[in-house]
Order: C-alpha cells, then structure tokens, then sequence
C-alpha cells in the first residue's frame, strides 16, 4: 500500500511537466506567504510621488496613487491565493457532496442535483458572478471567493458523480462488502485511492480557474473593492490607463504572475490525469 | 393495449433540450429579478443616495432619474406584480431606460453596440479556429517530433494567457514603444462611424490589435483540442490504411485528417461565438473598443442598473441559444448523441 503510493509519486515527478508545474507554484507559493512579512511596506499607504519607476528607493516603482508597488505585488500574490483556496475549497467541497450524494441516492435527488448542475452549466459561472457581485455594495477577498465558489461547481460535481457510480457498481466492491469489510474500512481503502487523484486534479484547476476569475472579475470592477489582490492592482492601472502611458511595472509584474500561477496548476493538474487515466 | 407513438428521435431530443434551455432561462430571468431585490442594502436606493450626493446636481434631473428608477423597477408594487410587470415588459422588448445615456433605452443602446463586437469577435474567433486547428493536425501528424514539441509549448502557454492580458502586452510593445498602431478606442475622436474610406482605414488601425490578442490567445484551446482528437484519429485502421497503404502526400493527408477530426470542433466553435458577447467584455474594456463590453463596464461603474440588466438577458439569451444550436448540430452530425438522451427504440 506505502509503496504503491510512493512508487506513484516517484512516477509522477519524472513527468517533467509535473515537475516544473510544481516548482513554479511552490516559488509563487513561497512569496505570497513569506514575501509581506519580509518587505515591511503597506500596500494600501501613500508613500511617494505617483509614478517613481523601478530604482532603488523603490524596487519595482511606485503605482497611480503613490502607492509601493512591490508591496502592492507581494500582498497581491498573498490576496490572490486566499482567494483561489478559499474559492477551490467551497466549491470542491459542493462538487463532491452533491456529486456523491446524487450517485449514492439516485432517483429524485439524482434528478435535483443533475437539473441543477446542467442550469448552472449553461449560465456561465463568470456572467453569475458578475450578476451577483454587481450588486454588492462592498466587496472583500471572503465575498469574491465565496461567489466563485458557490458558482464553479457545476461541471465537477458531474464528474464526481459518474466516478462514483463507476465505483459504485465495480466488482471490487461488491467482494469487499462480501468479505465483510467495514463502510469506513472500503472508504478508505479502496474508494479513496481511486478518487483522490481526481479530487487533486479537480482542486488544482478550480484553484487557478478561480484566480483567473478573481482578475476578470475585478477588471470588470464587480470584484474587489477592498482588499489587494493581483486583480486589484490590474483593475487601478487599467483606471488610471497606465498601459497607455507605457507604465509597465504596475502591469507586467501581476500579469506574468497570474498567468505563471495557471500554467504551473495547469501543468499538474494535466500530468496528473494522464498518468492515472492510463492505467 | 399498448399504443406505440413513434416519434422521431431527433425531435424528441430538439423538444427536450428546447424545454431544458427555456428552464434555464427562467431561472436566470428569476435570478436578474430577484437579486437585486434581495440584497441587503438596497442598491437601488443607494444608487439615488448617491446621485444626490454628487453628479446630478440640478433637482429636474434628479427627480427624472428617481422617477425613471422606480419605473424600471417598481419597487413600491408588492413582489409578485414587480415579477408579472418585469415579464410582460421583457416580452415587448422594453428593456428600460439607461441612467447613464438618458434619454436613449437599453435596447437602443444594445442595438447600436452589439455590432461592434460582432464586428471584432467572429471574425477573430471563426479565424482563429481554423488557424489553431489546422496547426493542432500538423502537430498531430508529427507527433513527438521536435515541431510537435515546440507547437504543444507555445499553445500551452497561450491557454494561461487571457485576451485581455496579451492585448496590455500588445499595446505596450505596439502602441506605446513603437507606435505604429493606436493606444485604443474604436476611432479616432472627432470621427463619427460612416462607410467611407477615411473611416474605414481608421477603423481598421483601431481594430487590428483587439483582433490580433483574441485571435493569438484563442489559438491554444483550439489547437490542443484538436491536436488529441487528430492523434486518436490517426491510431485508427482506416487513417493507417491511407497513410501506409494508400500512400498519399502530407499534405493530402493533413487535409483529410482535418475534415475528419473537424466535427466536434464545429460544434465547440458555435458554442464560442454564442460565447462572443460575453467573452470580449475584458478585451473592449482594455482596448476601449466601444462595445457592448464597454458600456458594460460604464454601466457597472455608474450602477445603471437596468442597462446592466438588459446587457445580462441579452448576453445569457444569445448564450443558450448558441449552446441549443450546437446541441441540435451534434446531435444532426452524431446519432448517438441523441439515442443516448431519448434511448434507443
């Protein structure tokens, strides 16, 4: 058992896909966590004339409103991936809970949660969003993620659903309850295994699907208002129209970031299928 | 005894998806009503709290706007009659007024936008699937090879570039250190929208860099899709046959292969243009390109309430729609698809 999943983990680190993907999350990981506490400038205070280009006083420069720009970044970075776990985490959590109850109990539930699903399928979890932060007066990092969350589950939960069912309804699990196996003990022992790779793959890419969503959002001006995120800090340097100035260190720095913060989940999140669909 | 209705397959699955999407519908009409409604706070309120705060100053203009607010939304009517008022307005098409550009209604608003962005949106979109696929079979024909490698690279990274970021990036390079095009908007100010050659060639400066970062950054979806559907397709006995057997050309074959794994992404290209209006918001905001995006934008930032109302029936409209089509056109190309929703008979 020990083995086997160490000898799946060996196996998926010579996946260099998998390999970079993780270094490169675990270096913006790094920052975003021990980053603010390093570099001891407020983010939200005025500290400068507007518009200081990167030098010395100033690592990256200062933004429209004479604000530090590398303190904007790292609790930036910090912001954004609050948002993306809190966001990943209540909508995996709904994906899996009615995923699996849907398949456990079939009939009328199975009917409920299916309709549901398919409704929020078709009005895209983006436009909902919107639609609901637009009439928010304020909103803060636990709202943004809270109505990420609660519209990003759709497609998930239909995939936890046939995946259940599958299991559900193998061999493998007749025999187990036949040998008088406990629930807890064929749970844990030959449910989990097959499904965590999934729910990791789910996690990986709901997280930086809400991270995108959390910049689109913000851009839109329907996402934060209050707290800084990556988002944020493209939605003041697109108000005060820095691209169009030629200030890049208040765009490229968050830009880069989001997309480095996607291609790295997205790179795990893909070697990861393709090393246990294929088996 | 039993009486056996034979219907046809293809209309009881076009019936079922029909009542699915009108479902949908309601509830996303029951959700743009309701919310807000129900929000703690009442925006409404807020918004005519604030437009007495500043910006309209003259008390005519005031009362209007207060006026025309309660009219959209009839908010001292009890709720069920709100809902019935708020139906039966949106089966005649009348969408209210805009705050923002009063006098002129939503829907005229609408109508004079939205070709804009479909100006910029199918033209990009319909290019880049071809493009992308085309590309996708290419990198399937050498699979593993080094220009397999290199393709597979680029269009992942495009997949974790938005259109909105590339096109900061395009203004930067293109507009701002070498300014060959302009820094954004549709035309240059001063110019009104008619068909003449002056016009057009303005336009056509205006319009080449939103074009360019939806038409780069949609290349990547498309290319991997089509990339992995094409390498199933090359695995099968009927491919090997004509690429051993036969002995055709690469680039009869690439051709052949093309049409063959184009299918499924014909209906995934309905899908993205009924997508259009509601994905090239980010793109005009960023460019601004005087879209329904754009007055999308101004609309949240002046919380014009029912010009963002009627921007949201419209977009989710044109949405379900596309997506019905595409079922229907899947379900025309793919038997299979349809059996499995009414089983077979």
């Amino acid at each position: 058992m020990i083995s086997s999943i160490s000898s799946t983990i060996i196996r998926l680190f010579r996946i260099k896909k998998f390999a970079i993907g993780l270094l490169i999350l675990l270096v913006v990981l790094f920052i975003g966590i021990v980053g603010p506490a390093i570099y001891e400038v407020s983010p939200t205070r005025t500290i400068g004339r507007r518009y200081v280009p990167p030098g010395e006083k100033y690592p990256l420069g200062t933004d429209a409103l004479g604000r530090d720009v590398l303190a904007q970044f790292l609790h930036g970075i910090r912001g954004s991936l609050y948002v993306g776990a809190i966001a990943s985490a209540i909508s995996l959590s709904l994906a899996i809970f009615l995923g699996t109850i849907a398949a456990v109990f079939g009939g009328l539930v199975d009917k409920i949660v299916m309709t549901l699903s398919e409704i929020l399928l078709l009005i895209p979890s983006i436009l909902l969003m919107m639609l609901l932060a637009a009439y928010l007066p304020e909103r803060s990092l636990w709202i943004v993620a809270v109505v990420i969350g609660i519209t990003s589950w759709a497609g998930w939960c239909r995939g936890f659903r046939s995946r259940t069912l599958s299991i559900l309804s193998s061999e493998f699990i007749n025999l187990a309850i036949l040998s008088g196996a406990s629930r807890l003990n064929i749970i844990i022992r030959d449910i989990v295994p097959i499904i965590a790779p999934y729910v990791l793959a789910a996690f990986a890419m709901l997280f930086s699907y809400s991270i995108m969503a959390e910049v689109g959002l913000t851009l839109v001006g329907v996402g934060m208002t209050k707290d800084v995120t990556l988002g944020l800090m493209l939605y003041v340097a697109q108000i005060y129209a820095n691209i169009s100035q030629g200030i890049w260190w208040t765009i490229v720095p968050p830009s880069i970031t989001v997309t480095l913060i996607f291609l790295s989940l997205y790179m795990i999140a893909t070697s990861i299928d393709e090393l246990f669909s294929y088996r | 005894m039993a009486v056996k209705i034979n219907i046809n397959p293809f209309i009881a699955y076009a019936l079922k998806r029909f009542g699915i999407m009108m479902l949908t519908f309601s509830v996303a009409l029951f959700l743009i009503f309701i919310l807000p409604r129900m929000i703690p706070g009442n925006p409404l309120a807020s918004t005519i709290f604030r437009l007495t705060q500043g910006g309209i100053t003259s008390p005519e203009q005031l009362k209007a706007t207060e006026r025309m607010l309660l009219e959209t939304f009839k908010l001292y009517e009890p709720l069920h009659i709100q809902f019935v008022d708020f139906i039966s307005k949106l089966i005649h098409g009348d969408l209210g007024t805009s705050i923002l550009f009063y006098p002129l209604s939503v829907a005229d608003l609408i109508a004079l936008y939205l070709p804009w962005t479909l100006l910029l949106m199918i033209p990009a979109v319909s290019l880049s699937w071809f493009i992308g696929n085309y590309i996708g079979v290419v990198a399937a024909m050498n699979r593993n090879k080094f220009v397999d490698k290199v393709v597979l690279t680029i269009f992942m990274i495009l997949q974790g570039v938005p259109p909105y970021v590339l096109g900061m990036y395009l203004i930067l390079l293109l507009a701002v250190y070498m300014p060959i095009f302009p820094t954004g908007g549709g035309w240059p100010p001063g110019m009104v929208p008619r068909l003449s050659v002056e016009f057009v060639l303005a336009y056509l400066k205006h319009y080449i860099l939103p074009f360019l970062s939806i038409f780069i950054s949609s290349l990547g979806g498309w290319g991997l899709s089509m990339r992995s559907i094409a390498v199933q397709e090359l695995a099968s006995d009927y491919m090997e046959y004509t690429i051993r057997g036969v002995g055709l050309s690469q680039k009869k074959v690439v051709n052949y292969l093309f049409k063959c794994s184009a299918l499924p992404q014909i209906v995934g290209l309905a899908i993205v243009l009924g997508w259009s209006v509601a994905g090239s918001v980010l793109t005009e905001i960023v460019f601004g390109y005087p879209g329904i995006g754009m007055i999308f934008w101004r609309a949240i930032n002046a919380q014009d309430y029912p010009l963002i109302q009627g921007i949201f029936i419209i977009i989710i409209a044109t949405l379900l729609l596309a997506n019905y089509i595409s079922e229907l056109l899947f379900a025309y190309i793919d038997p299979r698809a349809r059996y499995a929703y009414v089983g077979v008979q």
